[in-house]
């Protein structure tokens, strides 16, 4: 993992969900993870609002629940 | 200490942000039950309400009650601190302009609560008010508030919102803990008026009711609130003394006066030794202190030196000095809550420490912090693209300036074409910026005379006046020459300059010759 935006990413949901360093990987999804709870979710979708810029709409929040779809969306935003 | 919030939205993400204090969240909803119940079971020493106005309004009776309910807590916990907001009620009604219109209209509901909770505050000393209209007038409904996770998950508040009431919410806890700076120290030159008082004299500074100089003169209003809020100033300056007492007592449009500093320190001296020595006379730890000044590298010098004393960064523009006082310095070093009459009278309580001349012995290794600027010098001789800058510096510079002699550029030209004469003009720059030319020295090799030396007030202390010197007598050698002399004429504003003669190796010729007392320097 070398990417910046993917290294980036796992930063920011590592640091909203208040895990250990390593517990989140690329692969990681809300499934996967406890605290990746309703709440823990907005936090992580508010977290990528401010660092990122972007305004995921109601939709959106329900569907980029894991870190592939976080990336691809903000990817898909020319980030 | 240990905080409960209530609301009637989802703050989850306002938790971490409270700083410094454990923060628990009521359950969602939950406010009047737990406000009324007898037996509610949190553990805290502050309870914090803090309500949505868009949800307050569209709950009916709830508006009504809860400020009730808060008196009725608040007296009934008598050793709990209650922090109650104020609320935005948002127009995002269909109403559209009606809702103004009406003494039952949405925007009269809210002035109605918020006139409430205004009484109950009044009526109890444990209960304050969180203006929340402080983060929404600066930053606007747009960015703080967000209808994605409001719908997504009752959250309705951007992460700008949770950030700056987390901000201001911790700034209260301070203020109503005490926990806050108690002095503020003051530069002079750039700061609490435009310019350069040695420079542009009296009625040359920045200083009135018109353009730059009403940024400074609001800017002292604000600072004389604060001391009206009971924080004490001082002022630490590199200036001459009678200068600035010209200032205090002629200027017009002053707004801070002399006795309104409970300790003065203009002079020559570093300003970390002044600094030093008035937390010594205040019997005040240097953590109490906070540090004014626009110049980067007494910036520098004093947080290096003293990191505990608080030094914020000084806008580059005098017009962003209102609003970069009260965001910058007032909430987060002075926050204040409730302004008491033992708060009005501080500054007359230390009153009655001395006053010195900032002369005191260094207590700074200066040297070290000096070769930490990383100073770049520019020397250059006869440099013809310096005339006018150099014949300015004759007609401005007035404290490091040996003899005061006015020149207009022919004159400094004259000397640049002439076998006889060299003209040294000396640029500066280190590492916080370039100051462009603020040193110029003049030699005469008939006559082995120095009839200009000076620098710029601007970097007095720095010691590059020693490679000035440096420079004319490496060229007074080369031209043969065993000695250099100059006259020194003092005036009411260069003592600084004598000093440094005295300590660069020269000595008294003659002390009483027309116009001045003659020196000279062995070069052999």
């Amino acid at each position: 993992m070398s990417d910046p935006l993917e290294l980036k990413v796992v930063a920011v949901v590592t640091r909203e969900l208040s895990v250990p360093p390593g517990s989140i990987n690329l692969l990681s999804t809300s499934d996967d993870v406890d605290r990746w709870d309703s709440l823990g979710h907005l936090q992580i979708c508010m977290a990528l609002e401010a660092e990122f810029g972007v305004s995921p709409g109601l939709e959106e929040v329900g569907q980029i629940n894991s870190i592939p779809a976080i990336i691809a969306y903000l990817r898909g935003m020319g980030i | 200490m240990r905080i409960h919030v209530l609301s009637n939205v989802n703050l989850a993400p306002l938790v971490p942000r409270i700083t410094g204090h454990e923060v628990t969240l009521g359950d969602y909803g939950d406010v009047l039950r737990t406000l009324t119940d007898p037996n509610t079971d949190f553990v805290a020493e502050v309870l914090m309400v803090l309500l949505d106005g868009d949800e307050l309004m569209d709950s009916g009776d709830l508006s009504a009650e809860i400020p009730t309910a808060i008196d009725n807590f608040a007296k009934s916990h008598p050793e709990m601190m209650v922090i109650t907001s104020t609320i935005c009620p948002s127009p995002s009604t269909s109403s559209t302009y009606e809702i103004s219109q009406t003494k039952d209209g949405r925007s009269a509901q809210g002035r109605a609560y918020e006139s409430a909770i205004v009484e109950v505050a009044t009526a109890n000393a444990n209960v304050i008010i969180f203006d929340v209209k402080l983060v929404f007038d600066k930053y606007g409904r747009e960015k703080l508030t967000s209808s994605t996770f409001w719908y997504a998950g009752r959250i309705p508040y951007t992460t700008l919102w949770f950030e700056e009431c987390g901000r201001h919410v911790a700034g209260l806890l301070d203020a109503y803990a005490g926990r806050t700076r108690k002095v503020l120290v003051c530069d002079l030159d750039g700061t609490l008026w435009g310019g350069i008082l040695g420079e542009d004299g009296p009625s040359g500074i920045a200083l009135g009711e018109d353009g730059v100089g009403k940024c400074y003169r609001d800017l002292q209003r604000q600072i004389k609130t604060l001391l009206e809020n009971g924080v004490l100033l001082a002022l630490i300056s590199k200036n001459n003394r009678t200068e600035v007492d010209d200032v205090f007592t002629g200027h017009p449009m002053m707004i801070l006066q002399p006795e309104d500093f409970v300790a003065t320190r203009v002079g020559w001296g570093d300003k970390v030794s002044s600094l030093m020595a008035i937390a010594e006379d205040l019997s005040l730890g240097l953590d109490s202190f906070v540090f004014l000044d626009d110049n980067p590298v007494e910036r520098a010098m004093i947080s290096e030196n003293l990191p505990v004393v608080a030094v914020p960064d000084f806008p580059t523009r005098p017009e962003l000095l209102l609003e970069w006082f009260v965001d910058e310095v007032a909430f987060p070093y002075f926050p204040r809550v409730r302004v008491l009459d033992s708060d009005r009278n501080k500054t007359a309580q230390y009153q009655a420490r001395n006053e010195r001349i900032s002369e005191a012995e260094s207590v700074v290794d200066l040297d070290a912090f000096i070769e930490r600027l990383e100073i770049q010098l520019d020397i250059r001789t006869d440099d013809e693209f310096s005339v006018e800058r150099a014949a300015q510096m004759t007609q401005k510079t007035n404290q490091f300036n040996l003899t005061t002699k006015r020149c207009t550029p022919d004159q400094i030209k004259a000397w640049m074409d002439s076998n006889d004469h060299a003209v040294f003009t000396l640029a500066y720059q280190d590492r916080f910026g370039d100051e462009g030319i603020v040193g110029l020295a003049v030699i005469a090799l008939s006559t082995a005379d120095i009839p200009v030396f000076l620098l710029s007030c601007r970097i007095i202390g720095r010691k590059v006046e020693r490679s000035l010197l440096r420079c004319i007598e490496e060229f007074a050698v080369q031209n043969d020459l065993t000695e250099i002399k100059c006259l020194f004429v003092p005036t009411e504003k260069n003592s600084v300059s004598a000093e440094f003669l005295n300590e660069s190796g020269w000595v008294i010729e003659k002390a009483e010759v027309v116009g001045g007392i003659s020196y000279r320097k062995d070069l052999s």
